[in-house]
């Protein structure tokens, strides 16, 4: 019977799929890693990005920084600068340079001499001259340096010979390093640059990007993959990995599924309701560490009674942390003491929180003078956002234990650009709302939400001033002793504590799940992902 | 025999011609793509030479060609589709061969039950499901893609069962393996409505022939039942299925594009939905039209195909047109 035939040939051809499947990875995945992430990049240049997605897949893969921050002492260590120096008026920054440090050499750039000032330069020049012939390369500007005012703070940028250079400042800031060891600021090729504007092609610097990281760029297609390869010719300890795969995988259960199947050894935000399912599976582990942010709690300090601290500290003691962190955040949140997440190296481990207590709550409402409770309103914003998956069900949740201590609360539920615009309006009781950092320096969390000043430029809704804490901050930026920082910020905290312009409710984790016997997978709280050290087991 | 050709090949100009008025009202609509003056026919002929030199305008999400792009991704789903449709024939033509010779019997009547009920499977939840069991539960294949990415395979013929062999990657042997592993659980999912087709096809074409008085004369004639289907059935029913199989072509494109997006395959399909969400005009058309193109031309090849093979459907052909 030839259907016999048939069925006895396409049989042991089934057979043999199914084995094959069934078998062991091969043993390219020995040298490989994929990362299964949520998105696209915006482009291969730090510089000219805000997004996550861009920081992740460019900074800490293709490029070295001058310095950076170790992840794990919070320290600033040295990256292309080997050491460097500030001046008695804290107005110069001298950097000295590490030598011998090789850019990529790809299909489409042969560089012909290693790292030195120049590179420095053109990389700053580009971003602070308007004049510079790759200023306007970028489309979208330079978001984080212009945020920070960067071409405000330097004033000069000095070549003092091939391996040193410094930056001369208008005013003494000692942010000024943290935001040179950020995720954007990277050192681009000089050498490259030259090359593409006698090729006419500017725009390919920030396209096909030629660094001196870890690894260097092999392919991109869009909404699909990136390529990466070893950079043989790293400064430092060469990467055990040969090939990195940026995956792209918007969809998080199709990025579980990749992980779960092996195809991605590592997976990018997993959504909070799937954290229980993946710690069921023995392939598969989370790693789980602070974020830099904090969702808090809010309130319009010029309107009675929220002009009272004492009602501010009785509201802090209706709020069941717990609670929240269960209901809100499914547990992938940790609770908040101060506005300054843990991992911060300003973070002030001796505040004591608002235990939750509605008795001692009433009696607090009834000694500020309104035995009958009052009415009030908090608005939400409608979207999740990464320091709080759902303010409105957090609103509910704290307008339900408010009810049971005779405050009524009415529930506005709002868009961000409409929120906005009442924030500014001050037309609000207290609002619901957030702070992702920017980079490690406290600065960054405190200034532009609670300082007097941010009050008139429009971004302390609290409208909350008070002369000590606004010197505290202001005499920390200008101080280069660590430990002295480090206590002024205590005390700014210990004031927030006490005032609660804002109660700290939360800080949003950040998630990775990868598969077990992976190590050595660094990721920084405020973004940045990095697999120099990674190997497998 | 001519003037079938020719007239096959008329309509196929007709067609496609109403494609490119289609296509070049949503270039039309592309800011600056295309040289706009008031003379819409001569516009028009414009766009027709462009798309003649492959110039399909560039895409506004990456700012590629869309030709390029289409290369990239029309052959993933030929591939896919190819695949789908030969296991619908290896596994529909057998089937239905054996539902055709036992007509009204209790197993033909299990059969046709059977294909019904695959035939009402939504597609994606179907995908759904065999993703979730042979990928998540029981760990046997991969889930989406067409290749582990860690093999670095350069696209030669866009086709990844032949670019992994002809490559010198040192796994090429392995990626190979991997991307018949990639292929297996799309192909299954994108296979089953044209096998219940095939099936059904196939069971109407063998039982018309059986009721040939000749197969009555080859039965007499102390044939056994073997020689009788591969002498007689097979070969009188077989090519009556080919026009079927050139329109369930569209079919399986159609299909094809929903099941990429539950598999992320990179093809045409994801691309086109990709295309719709960002609102890329230039994308919808230049994708619209290559498959729409690919389709007519598919459909009046398979049917100068058939009378090629089969002179008797071209006698049918001509009482008809």
């Amino acid at each position: 019977m030839p259907i016999l035939n048939l069925i006895k040939n396409i049989l042991p051809l089934t057979v043999l799929l199914l084995l094959t499947a069934c078998g062991e990875p091969p043993p390219i995945k020995q040298n490989g890693l994929s990362y299964c992430t949520e998105g696209s990049p915006s482009s291969f240049n730090p510089q000219t990005a805000t997004s996550n997605v861009t920081l992740d897949a460019t900074t800490s893969q293709l490029y070295n920084r001058l310095l950076f921050i170790d992840p794990n002492t919070q320290q600033f260590k040295a990256g292309l600068a080997i050491d460097w120096e500030v001046s008695e008026d804290r107005l110069s920054y001298r950097f000295f340079l590490r030598k011998n440090v090789r850019f990529h050499q790809t299909d489409y750039f042969t560089p012909t001499r290693p790292f030195n000032a120049d590179d420095v330069i053109f990389s700053f020049a580009r971003i602070l001259d308007k004049t510079h012939p790759y200023h306007d390369v970028s489309k979208d500007g330079y978001p984080f340096f212009e945020g920070i005012e960067l071409d405000q703070q330097i004033q000069s940028l000095v070549k003092i010979d091939d391996y040193t250079i410094e930056f001369k400042l208008a005013l003494p800031d000692s942010s000024f390093i943290a935001n040179l060891a950020s995720d954007f600021s990277v050192i681009l090729s000089a050498e490259y640059g030259d090359t593409l504007i006698a090729l006419n092609k500017k725009a390919d610097i920030d396209n096909l990007p030629i660094g001196t990281g870890p690894f260097k760029f092999k392919e991109y297609r869009t909404d699909n993959f990136i390529r990466y390869q070893q950079h043989a010719d790293y400064w430092g300890e060469n990467s055990k990995i040969e090939q990195l795969i940026f995956d792209i995988t918007p969809n998080s259960s199709s990025r579980l599924a990749k992980l779960l199947t092996q195809e991605c050894d590592i997976m990018a935000y997993p959504a909070a309701s799937q954290v229980e399912m993946i710690s069921e599976h023995d392939r598969v582990k989370i790693s789980v560490e602070t974020g830099l942010n904090v969702a808090y709690w809010a309130f319009n300090t010029e309107k009675a009674p929220f002009n009272n601290p004492k009602i501010r500290r009785a509201l802090a003691h209706t709020i069941n942390q717990e609670t929240l962190l269960q209901a809100v955040y499914y547990n992938t949140g940790v609770n908040a003491k101060s506005i300054l997440p843990p991992v911060s190296w300003a973070y002030n481990p001796y505040l004591k929180s608002y235990k939750y207590n509605l008795a001692y709550a009433r009696q607090l409402i009834t000694e500020a003078g309104y035995p009958n409770g009052f009415k009030m309103n908090i608005m939400a914003l409608k979207s999740s956002q990464v320091y709080n998956p759902d303010a409105v069900k957090m609103a509910e949740l704290i307008q339900s234990e408010l009810a049971q201590i005779g405050i009524e609360v009415k529930i506005i539920k709002y868009e961000w650009q409409l929120m906005e615009k009442k924030l500014q309006q001050g037309e609000y009781d207290s609002y619901l709302l957030g702070w992702v950092a920017d980079n490690n320096d406290p600065d960054n969390f405190f200034r532009f939400q609670l300082s007097c000043n941010a009050i008139n430029t429009g971004s302390n809704y609290t409208r909350w001033c008070n002369s000590e804490f606004d010197d505290l901050i202001n005499q920390a930026v200008t101080e280069t002793e660590y430990i002295e920082r480090v206590t002024l910020y205590y005390r700014a905290q210990e004031i927030i504590q006490q005032e609660l312009p804002l109660i700290p409710l939360a800080h949003s984790l950040r998630l990775h799940a990868y598969t077990s016997g992976l190590k050595g997978v660094e990721t920084t709280a405020f973004g940045g992902i990095n697999f120099i050290n990674t190997v497998r087991q | 025999m001519f003037f079938y050709i020719i007239r096959r090949i008329n309509l196929l100009v007709i067609t496609v011609t109403a494609l490119t008025v289609i296509g070049f009202y949503l270039r039309s609509r592309v800011p600056g793509d295309l040289a706009l003056d008031g003379n819409i026919f001569s516009n028009y002929v414009d766009y027709l030479l462009a798309i003649m030199q492959g110039d399909l305008g560039v895409t506004s999400g990456t700012g590629q060609p869309v030709l390029d792009e289409i290369l990239i991704v029309f052959p993933a789903t030929l591939e896919l589709c190819f695949s789908a449709f030969i296991l619908s024939i290896m596994i529909g033509v057998p089937i239905g061969t054996i539902a055709g010779m036992q007509r009204g019997s209790s197993l033909d009547s299990t059969i046709m039950g059977i294909s019904l009920f695959i035939f009402s499977i939504p597609v994606f939840w179907l995908a759904s499901l065999v993703m979730m069991y042979f990928a998540l539960n029981w760990n046997w294949l991969p889930v989406t893609g067409r290749l582990n990415l860690l093999y670095d395979i350069d696209s030669v013929t866009g086709f990844m069962l032949i670019d992994t062999l002809i490559s010198d990657n040192p796994h090429s042997q392995d990626a190979f393996y991997d991307a018949l592993k990639h292929l297996l659980l799309p192909t299954i999912v994108l296979a089953t409505v044209p096998t219940t087709e095939v099936i059904r096809q196939m069971r109407n074409h063998v039982s018309d022939v059986m009721k040939q008085k000749y197969i009555k004369a080859a039965a007499s004639k102390g044939l056994s039942k073997t020689e009788i289907i591969m002498r007689h059935v097979l070969r009188n029913a077989i090519p009556n299925m080919i026009p079927h199989l050139g329109l369930q072509f569209s079919t399986v494109l159609t299909t094809a594009m929903v099941t990429e997006a539950v598999f992320s395959w990179p093809g045409i399909g994801r691309w086109l939905i990709n295309s719709i969400y960002q609102q890329d005009h230039a994308a919808i058309q230049g994708g619209m039209l290559t498959v729409a193109i690919f389709v007519v031309t598919a459909n009046v090849l398979t049917e100068i195909l058939t009378v090629v093979i089969h002179p008797i459907r071209r006698k049918e052909l001509y009482a008809q047109h």
